[in-house]
C-alpha cells in the first residue's frame, strides 16, 4: 500500500552513513510485516475458518459439501432477522443523529476563536476518555427512572410526562451518540480546517453571501470528510456491544449482545458465526466505501 | 536508479525481512531471563475466577492468604475475568487449544465452570475427574451438592435466589389502596407471597412493582425463570438432571429441531406463565441486564419487589445499600432454585498437584464456613460438619434442600426465553 509508493520515490535520507547502510526498502518490509502477520495469524487465518466453517456441511460419510443451510436457517428465524433489521435500523438513526449533532457543532468549532469555543470543544472530546461500561452506568443514573433528567425536569419546568428512554431502543441511541460524538466533532472539524479561509474571503469579494458560501464552497469541499464519518460512524455503531447491551431492551438486541449471547449462554456456536459473518458482510460492504473514498483522497494529491 | 540494482534491493529488502522476523521468533522462544531454579520453588497456581466481584474479593482478601500460608510451596495467583462477557470461557477455550497442540494452558484452576464446556471438552479429557482419591474432602460433600456435578467439577459453594422486598414501600401502597389501616405498622401477612402461585397472583396484584432480570445476565433472573420450569414440569426436580439432558439431546450442539422440541416438551408452560406475568412487570416488562441494574430498581425506590441472590443480600444488606425495610422471602413449596458453584480443573494445568490440594482446601470445614460467614452462601458440606453457633446465626437463609438445574439445560432455556417471552414487549 503505502510502502509501494515509498519505494524508488523518495530521495535516501542523509543520516546513514558507513559502507553498512540498511536499504530504507528492508526497513519499510520489516516494519509492516509484524502487523501483517499478526494481522493474518489472528484476524484473517480465523475469519477465513469461521467463514468456511459456515459454508460448509459435514455429510454423513465425513466429507464436506458446499452447503448455504446455515444462512438459509438464520433467515428462517423470526428472531434473526428482527434483531438484524433492528440492528440497521438503530445504526441508521445514531449515525444521522451524531451527523446532526456533531456537524453544526464542528461549523461552529470552525468559525469561531475565542474561549466559549475551546470549552465547547473540550467537552465534545470529553466522551473519548470515558470508557464505555462507565458511561452506560451514568447514563443509567441520568437518564432512568427517577434519575437526574427527571428531576431536572420537574424541579425547573414541573414536566412529570417523562418517558425514560432506559431499556428502550432510544437508550442505545441516546448511549451511542454520547459515545460517538467525539470522533464525529474530530474529522468534521479536521476536514473543515482544510478549507482555506482565503477561498471562503474570495467568494464573499464577489458577492456571496454566507449562505451561498456555504452551499457551495464549504459542503463540496467537505463531501469526503462527511462520507468518512457516515461509514466510520456505522462501522462503530453496527458492532457496537456495551451500550445496547446494558441501556437497550431486552429483545429486540443489537447484532453485538445477541451474537454473545448466542455463542455463550445459549451454547450455539455455529449460529454465533453465522451471526458474526452477516454482521462482518455488511460491515466490509461499508468498509469498501470508506476506503475507496481515503484511497481516491490519495490519488488526487498525489497526481 | 537502473533495473538491476533495483531488483537487488528487493531480493535483499525480503531477505532482510525474514530474518527480523526469524529474529523476533527466536526471542520470544527463549526462556524468560530471571526464572532460575532458586525462584521456581514457589510453584504459582493460576486461578480463573469468572463470577461477580463479591467472588474475587473474597479469594484475594480471604482465600489466597490462607492457602497460601497452609501451603508454603505454592502461591494463589487470581485472575477475575468478570461475570458479563463470557467470563471463563475464553480461558477454557485457550486451555482446550493447549491440550491439542501440547501447550501451556496458562491456567490451573477454574472457580466457577461447566465441564460440559467448551463443545468437545469432555471427549478430549480436558477436564481432571475428580473422585475422593485424588480429592479426600470430597467425601464431606453432601448429595444436593453432588447432583449438579459430572464427576468432573467441584461443587464448593452455593446460594439461593431469595425474593426481596421493601415492606415501608408495601405498606404505603396497601394504606394508599386503604387495604390497612393508615396507623398499621407492619404488613399483614397475607400480603406477603409464600408460595409460587401466590407470587404470580401478588405480581399482578401489585402491577409494576415486581421485575426479574434478564435470566442470562445474572444468577437472580436465570433462578427465577428455572423455578417457572420447574413449576411447569409439576416440580420435578430430576427431570433436569445433567444424564437426562445427555441422554436425550446428546454434548454436541442443538439442531433447530432439537431446540424447538425442548421449548415444547419442558418449557412451555413456564413460557405461558412468565408472558402471563409480563404486562404486569415494572414499566411494562422492563428486564434489565445485570444483577446491579435490577437492584437499583428497588435501591431507587421504583419497584417493591425484586430477586436477588442470597450471598449478595446479605452483604448488601450488611453494607447498607438496600432500603432499610427490606425484607426476604423464600418460597415454601419449592425454595427458589439455588446452585453450587462447580471448579474444574484441566488435566493439562501447569500443576496439577497443586489445583488437586487447593480443591481439597476448599473443601474442608475452614474454608466452608468462610463460604457462610464472609460470602453468605451455604456450604458444600454438611452443617454438623461446621461449628454449631454457625447454623444459628445464618438461620433466615438455610434450607434443607437447594434445589438444583443442571447447566446443560440453562442453555436451552436461556435462548427460549428470549424467543419466547422477552419478544412480546412492546417497548418503543
Amino acid at each position: 500500500m503505502t510502502v509501494t509508493g515509498s519505494r524508488g520515490s523518495l530521495p535516501e535520507p542523509a543520516t546513514y552513513s558507513g559502507r553498512f547502510r540498511i536499504p530504507q526498502s528492508v526497513l519499510g518490509y520489516t516494519l509492516i510485516l509484524l502487523p501483517l502477520l499478526v494481522m493474518g495469524t489472528l484476524i484473517l487465518y480465523p475469519a477465513f475458518l469461521s467463514v468456511s466453517d459456515t459454508l460448509t456441511d459435514r455429510n454423513p460419510d465425513g466429507s464436506l459439501q458446499v452447503s448455504l443451510a446455515d444462512y438459509a436457517e438464520f433467515f428462517d428465524t423470526p428472531l434473526a432477522v428482527r434483531n438484524l433489521a433492528f440492528s440497521l435500523r438503530i445504526t441508521a438513526i445514531t449515525v444521522a443523529v451524531l451527523f446532526l449533532l456533531g456537524f453544526p457543532i464542528s461549523l461552529y468549532l470552525r468559525f469561531t476563536r475565542g474561549r466559549l469555543g475551546d470549552l465547547i470543544q473540550s467537552l465534545a472530546l470529553f466522551p473519548l476518555f470515558v470508557p464505555g461500561i462507565i458511561a452506560a452506568y451514568a447514563l443509567i443514573r441520568f437518564i432512568g427512572d427517577n434519575g437526574w433528567l427527571e428531576r431536572f425536569l420537574v424541579l425547573l419546568f414541573g414536566y412529570e410526562g417523562f418517558t425514560s428512554p432506559y431499556l428502550r431502543p432510544a437508550g442505545i441511541v441516546v448511549g451511542l451518540a454520547w459515545e460517538g460524538i467525539s470522533i464525529t466533532v474530530l474529522i468534521l472539524t479536521a476536514g473543515l480546517s482544510q478549507i482555506p479561509d482565503s477561498l471562503l474571503e474570495t467568494a464573499t469579494d464577489v458577492g456571496a453571501n454566507r449562505w451561498q458560501s456555504f452551499w457551495r464552497i464549504t459542503m463540496p469541499l467537505m463531501k469526503r470528510s462527511v462520507l468518512i464519518v457516515l461509514t466510520l460512524n456505522f462501522l462503530t455503531v453496527f458492532g457496537s456491544f456495551t451500550i445496547p447491551y446494558l441501556l437497550g431492551p431486552a429483545s429486540p438486541e443489537m447484532m453485538g449482545p445477541y451474537m454473545r449471547r448466542t455463542f455463550y449462554d445459549a451454547n450455539l456456536p455455529s449460529r454465533a458465526q453465522v451471526q458474526a459473518v452477516i454482521t462482518f458482510l455488511i460491515s466490509g460492504i461499508v468498509s469498501l466505501l470508506y476506503v475507496r473514498s481515503v484511497v481516491s483522497q490519495k490519488v488526487e494529491e498525489e497526481s | 536508479m537502473s533495473q538491476k540494482k533495483s531488483s537487488l534491493r528487493n531480493a535483499l529488502s525480503v531477505a532482510g525481512s525474514l530474518l527480523a522476523v526469524l529474529l523476533i521468533c527466536a526471542a520470544c522462544a527463549m526462556p524468560v531471563p530471571g526464572q532460575t531454579a532458586a525462584e521456581t520453588e514457589v510453584s504459582v497456581i493460576d486461578v480463573y475466577i469468572g463470577s461477580d466481584t463479591n467472588i474475587s474479593d473474597w479469594w484475594s482478601n480471604s482465600i489466597k492468604p490462607a492457602f497460601d500460608k497452609a501451603h508454603p510451596g505454592y502461591e494463589l495467583n487470581i485472575i477475575h475475568t468478570g461475570s458479563g462477557g463470557g467470563g471463563n470461557g475464553p480461558i477454557a477455550d485457550r486451555a482446550m487449544a493447549a491440550l491439542e497442540t501440547g501447550n501451556d494452558p496458562g491456567s490451573d484452576y477454574f472457580e466457577t465452570f461447566n465441564p460440559l464446556q467448551p463443545i468437545g471438552a469432555m471427549e478430549a479429557g480436558l477436564w481432571q475427574e475428580i473422585t475422593e482419591d485424588n480429592v479426600p474432602n470430597l467425601a464431606n460433600v453432601i448429595d444436593s451438592a453432588r447432583r449438579s456435578s459430572n464427576g468432573f467439577d467441584i461443587p464448593y459453594r452455593g446460594s439461593q435466589v431469595l425474593l426481596a422486598y421493601n415492606a415501608e414501600r408495601l405498606l404505603q401502597i396497601l394504606k394508599d389502596r386503604g387495604e390497612v389501616g393508615s396507623d398499621a405498622t407492619e404488613v399483614p401477612s397475607e400480603f406477603v407471597p409464600a408460595t409460587w402461585p401466590e407470587l404470580m397472583e401478588w405480581i399482578c396484584a401489585f402491577p409494576g412493582e415486581f421485575i426479574y432480570p434478564r435470566p442470562d445476565t445474572t444468577g437472580a433472573g436465570r433462578e427465577f425463570v428455572t423455578r417457572a420450569v420447574f413449576q411447569a414440569n409439576g416440580l420435578e426436580v430430576d427431570r433436569f438432571s445433567v444424564q437426562a439432558y445427555a441422554e436425550q439431546y446428546g454434548a454436541g450442539e442443538l439442531t433447530a429441531d432439537q431446540i424447538a422440541e425442548i421449548n415444547e416438551t419442558h418449557f412451555a408452560g413456564a413460557w405461558e406463565q412468565l408472558n402471563a406475568i409480563e404486562p404486569c412487570l415494572y414499566d411494562n416488562g422492563a428486564y434489565p441486564s445485570g444483577s446491579s441494574a435490577e437492584t437499583r430498581l428497588l435501591v431507587d425506590n421504583l419497584t417493591t419487589m425484586i430477586t436477588i441472590w442470597s450471598d449478595q443480600a446479605l452483604q448488601a444488606k450488611g453494607l447498607g445499600l438496600l432500603p432499610e425495610q427490606t425484607k426476604f422471602i423464600q418460597l415454601d413449596d419449592l425454595p427458589m432454585v439455588g446452585g453450587y458453584a462447580s471448579s474444574t480443573i484441566p488435566t493439562n494445568a501447569n500443576d496439577l498437584e497443586g489445583a488437586l490440594l487447593l480443591a481439597n482446601y476448599l473443601l474442608s470445614a475452614e474454608m466452608q464456613e468462610s463460604v457462610v460467614r464472609e460470602i453468605g452462601g451455604f456450604p458444600a458440606i454438611s452443617w454438623d460438619l461446621l461449628p454449631s453457633e454457625l447454623q444459628e446465626d445464618f438461620n433466615d437463609v438455610i434450607t434443607d434442600t437447594v434445589p438444583s438445574f443442571s447447566s446443560s439445560w440453562r442453555a436451552a432455556m436461556f435462548d427460549g426465553w428470549y424467543t419466547h417471552v422477552a419478544p412480546d414487549v412492546e417497548r418503543e
